[in-house]
């Protein structure tokens, strides 16, 4: 693959303090997941871009782990749900317990209230409870009993879910799909990383013994920085387009929406940072296309979502 | 935040340096002073490179055709054409090597050779000044314009510098435009026109760069033409007719001086000219310019048939018939000159005419009218100077000339193409009723006629008793009284008579030529009708002699001169009109003009002419325009044909080098991961400083196509092209050299 790695010339002290922090996250990353590197580029990118990432994996390739480390690598704060059947939604979002020495009700505020949430198992929990999730991953912010909490502000959401095919699962409402920016699969690792991965220990332990790069003011800067990556017509045009070609594609029963070209582009801007520029490149759209793209495109049946979309992006002249 | 501070750092020391200029230009808010010291500066500072050298080629062209438009016009010598062209070569070339960091000291040098070249043009005008010599003035102003541009040309680095060469090139045209007179001139003009269109296209298209103007540039060039075209069109319409010359010196200039064997005698004009049909054999030819009129006697027996070529241009005042001479002495078949006297008349660079040696001036009762003509020589002729009917002054290079009889004016050089020379004339010419006026009837036809003349200009070889019968009863039928009803009564008689052919049967051994027309064939050309007009004249003892000449020409609108072809060769008569009008032309054969046309006026008619002749032409010109137009429209729309954007052209500069490896560019791949996989070629993937240097290609090529904040600014994305330009010349170069 094409070297990430290039220096391009930074404008900034900001853009240059940006590339620097988001490079040494993905190797803080790296030193404890092994194997899956586009999986931690795509929550590193979640992380600058402040989408929401959704893994697709079978149990056991490290999900939590990913999760747990960016928590410590950003100093932040995380919590765990685990989905299942009988999940509720205020299991989540957290809900008024009456105290009795107070007189009155106190909110007890859900798992969802820590800035990196891991939703594990997503499609194991019923249809109630994921709808329950819509408000608080757009709006970013909990309304119970008609009183609205307001998330922390770094807020990430970690989902992972197991392949649909599998016994026991709900499949994801498409509205809450398209809520996720980021998608990606860890898949397992190459046999000698696995072997690695055996002899270097207990992930746990190290993604403990992980070293905080950032803090979580740091963070938000990052996401602000982000945020003013320069974007050109061309640019934008080359998204649309990609974006409306799927929407009458061979394979592709239906499109990404505009809501995906958004997030295309946002994520392509932390692309951008991750490779220290301060505009976006075609590459940075090609590299981010499967990110954003893959989960919210539903296929005809024998389809395969990389295959798809590596025709669909070749048949696009890049802008020039 | 990001804009604000976008302009504090720079990755590149070349973006540094230019962002600079942001803090003069705060500098520049601060102080009138200070604004104007930067000023100057920034005139002096050195301008981007040209790294066109398709740009550079054209201008060198165009400077060249410059010089060498001077050449056609002889402003310079061949010498001079040859050493001015090959030290602007040599110095475009030499711009053109040094054009990323010229040396400061060339312009020195060069301030020295302007310098000297400058001085050595002043003392050649003093000197031409002090020798009286005027028209050798011209001569070294051109040529210093020239070495000027030659010495211009080393020091070219930028496109400003070559904006001047190219403004310099066009001063050249126009200075030999000033003195062309052959419409081939515009050959030359049009292929300066054309470079130039496509230099100024160039320079406009590299100098903006913007797509979506670049776009136009075809159509906006079109336009630009075609408006230009029609504007002056308009004005060549409203031109007024051209002025009489003011002139303190007129042209005159001979190109190879070959003095004739018989100083004072009449030579053929050119090589031998072929032997005319002579009397019972038909048939034969004379060549170019080779009328036997203009050499020696004119023998109405024989004739040539003389070609279209173009003889003579002259630049006049007002047309006229260009007479050669006059011959007074007929023997039935030709006419001579009597007596033969011969005059040197000396004198430079213009010569006096006296008037004894001319005749008496006729007294100026109606005035006279001053014309000037300048004869170009365009093929060899006789030795013989043209001009109206009385010439006063005549500018002709040499030291002296020779009057002959029948005020035939012989130069003492051959008459070779390429020689200029100028007649001041002082003319009279009568309407009919002044004519009238000068002799009414009753007074006598030989009144003030000198002495001397009375026998030559009424003689006869023989009584002529049929013919004065004819004339006669003509005059009497008409009852014409004066010389001009006379005159014109007998012209009137031919005029419905004879009947006018080149084509004649050949004049019987020993026949009278005017007997012959006049009663047995009755048909004949200029020769014949006013030999027997002269001859009918005489009859009834009215002073009449022949004379040979041109007639005045097609004129040409262009060029504002008249064009005189070989056939254009003429003889008419001259019937003496008292002391108060002198010798008068009168042209049995056609009517003469006398006025000065509008250029405008003579474009116009032949461009009617030509519509009403052509019209199925024009039409279908005109239909197959509309339809390849529509088609090419049509096809533009199937097929998207589309200027080629900077990226692009970039691209293809790699792809270039990458196709010969099979590495080719895809369309769907962005520009870096081409040149990733450039990278992986054999002499690439060895050499880091060729790898590092196509990132940081790679890198400004991004900034440009795809950076909100270089796209947005011109100087900026400008500056980056030239650079981006110039490193990947760099690196093909040093790619090309790592390959050998």
């Amino acid at each position: 693959m094409f070297n990430q790695n290039n220096q391009y010339n930074l404008e900034t002290s900001d853009f240059e303090e940006a590339f620097k922090t988001a490079n040494a996250l993905i190797d803080n990353l790296s030193t404890v997941i092994f194997g899956a590197n586009r999986a931690v580029r795509a929550a590193v990118l979640a992380c600058l871009s402040g989408k929401h990432i959704l893994l697709e994996d079978t149990p056991g390739v490290g999900k939590t782990v990913l999760a747990k480390t960016l928590a410590a690598s950003l100093g932040a704060d995380v919590s765990r749900i685990q989905g299942q059947p009988d999940l509720l939604p205020s299991d989540i979002t957290g809900f008024n317990i009456y105290r009795q020495e107070l007189g009155q009700f106190e909110f007890k505020p859900g798992p969802i209230f820590s800035q990196i949430v891991l939703l594990d198992e997503l499609n194991r929990t019923p249809p109630r409870t994921q709808s329950a999730l819509l408000e608080t991953m757009e709006e970013k912010q909990v309304t119970i009993d008609g009183v609205t909490y307001d998330l922390p502000d770094p807020h990430l959401i970690v989902a992972t879910q197991n392949p649909i095919s599998q016994y026991g699962t709900f499949p994801l409402v498409e509205s809450q799909v398209d809520r996720f920016g980021i998608s990606t699969s860890l898949g397992y690792p190459e046999f000698e990383e696995e072997v690695q991965l055996m002899t270097s220990g207990s992930s746990e332990l190290k993604a403990n013994a992980i070293k905080t790069i950032a803090t979580v003011e740091k963070w938000k800067d990052l996401r602000q920085i982000t945020a003013n990556i320069a974007v050109s017509e061309k640019i934008a045009t080359y998204v649309v387009k990609i974006i409306t070609a799927t929407r009458n594609f061979e394979g592709i029963k239906l499109g990404a929406s505009p809501r995906a070209g958004l997030s295309l582009i946002e994520v392509a801007k932390a692309e951008a940072i991750i490779c220290g520029r301060s505009f976006v490149t075609p590459d940075d759209i090609l590299n981010c296309v499967e990110f954003t793209l893959g989960h919210r495109l539903i296929l005809e049946p024998g389809t395969q979502i990389s295959d798809v979309l590596k025709t669909l992006t070749e048949s696009l002249p890049v802008p020039l | 935040m990001a804009v604000d501070t976008q302009n504090k750092r720079s990755g590149n020391l070349k973006i540094a340096k230019y962002e600079l200029t942001f803090e003069q230009k705060d500098i520049l808010d601060k102080s009138n002073f200070r604004k104007i010291i930067y000023l100057i500066k920034k005139a002096n500072e050195p301008l981007p490179p040209e790294n066109s050298a398709t740009l550079r080629f054209l201008i060198v062209i165009e400077v060249i055709l410059g010089i060498y438009a001077c050449y056609t016009v002889s402003e310079i010598t061949l010498v001079n054409l040859i050493s001015v062209s090959a030290v602007t070569i040599a110095g475009n070339i030499f711009s053109a090597i040094t054009r990323k960091k010229p040396y400061s000291w060339i312009k020195i040098i060069l301030a020295i050779a302007a310098t000297s070249i400058f001085l050595n043009t002043l003392f050649s005008i003093i000197n031409a000044a002090t020798n009286r010599n005027v028209p050798s003035i011209l001569a070294p102003l051109a040529a210093l314009f020239m070495w000027t541009i030659a010495i211009h040309s080393f020091d070219v680095p930028a496109r400003r510098d070559l904006t001047f060469s190219l403004s310099g090139s066009a001063g050249l045209v126009a200075i030999a435009a000033a003195q062309a007179i052959a419409n081939s001139f515009s050959i030359i003009v049009m292929c300066w026109l054309i470079v130039g269109i496509i230099c100024l296209n160039l320079l406009w298209r590299s100098q903006t760069l913007n797509k979506e103007t670049a776009k136009h540039a075809f159509v906006n060039t079109l336009s630009a033409i075609i408006f230009s075209a029609m504007i002056s069109f308009v004005i060549i319409l409203v031109l007024p007719p051209p002025q009489p010359l003011k002139s303190i010196t007129f042209p005159s200039s001979i190109q190879n001086r070959v003095p004739v064997s018989n100083p004072g005698g009449l030579t053929q004009g050119g090589s031998n000219p072929t032997a005319p049909a002579k009397a019972g054999q038909p048939g034969g030819s004379v060549q170019v310019g080779g009328y036997l009129g203009f050499s020696g006697p004119l023998n109405t027996s024989l004739r040539g048939a003389l070609s279209n070529q173009i003889v003579l241009r002259v630049r006049a005042t007002e047309p006229g018939y260009w007479l050669g001479e006059t011959f007074n002495t007929w023997n039935g078949q030709s006419w001579t000159q009597s007596p033969s006297i011969i005059e040197k008349l000396t004198g430079t660079p213009s010569f006096y005419l006296p008037f004894k040696l001319l005749g008496e001036p006729p007294r100026l009762l109606y005035g006279a009218q001053q014309n000037t003509e300048t004869f170009y020589v365009a093929t060899p002729l006789p030795n013989l100077l043209f001009g109206t009917e009385s010439p006063i002054e005549i500018y002709f290079p040499g030291s002296h000339l020779f009057l002959g009889p029948g005020r035939s004016i012989r130069s003492r050089d051959a008459m070779e193409s390429g020689t200029i020379y100028t007649v001041i004339s002082r003319d009279i010419r009568l309407n009919p009723t002044q004519l009238q006026n000068v002799m009414p009837s009753g007074t006598s036809y030989t009144l003030g006629l000198p002495n001397s003349e009375l026998k030559t200009d009424l003689q006869l070889p023989k009584p002529y008793t049929r013919v004065r019968l004819l004339a006669q009863k003509i005059v009497k039928a008409a009852k014409a009284k004066s010389t001009y009803q006379i005159v014109t009564a007998l012209e009137s008689w031919m005029g419905s008579h004879m009947h006018y052919s080149l084509n004649i049967p050949p004049l019987p051994y020993h026949a009278d030529s005017v007997d012959q027309f006049l009663f047995v064939t009755k048909t004949g050309f200029c020769e014949q009708i006013s030999s027997a007009l002269v001859v009918m004249l005489r009859s009834l003892k009215i002073p009449a002699r022949e004379a040979v000449g041109y007639v005045a020409g097609s004129y040409d609108p262009i060029t504002n001169l008249y064009q005189v072809k070989a056939s254009d060769a003429h003889a008419w008569v001259q019937v003496w009109y008292g002391p108060n009008g002198g010798w008068q032309d009168t042209d049995p054969t056609t009517v003469v003009p006398y006025s000065t046309p509008s250029p405008g006026q003579i474009i116009l008619k032949a461009t009617a002419n030509f519509a009403k002749n052509n019209i199925f032409v024009i039409l279908s010109i005109l239909i197959a325009l509309v339809l390849v137009g529509t088609s090419y429209l049509f096809i533009n729309k199937l097929i998207k044909f589309r200027q080629l954007s900077f990226g692009e052209k970039i691209i293809l500069k790699f792809n270039k080098v990458g196709s010969k490896y099979d590495v080719i560019y895809k369309p769907n791949e962005s520009f870096l991961r081409y040149l990733q996989r450039l990278k992986n070629i054999d002499h690439i993937n060895n050499d880091p400083q060729l790898i590092s240097n196509l990132d940081s290609i790679g890198k400004t090529f991004d900034n440009l196509e795809y950076n909100p904040s270089v796209i947005n600014d011109p100087e900026k994305s400008n500056f980056l092209k030239n650079q981006v330009l110039e490193d990947i010349g760099d690196w093909i170069s040093s790619f090309h050299k790592l390959k050998l």
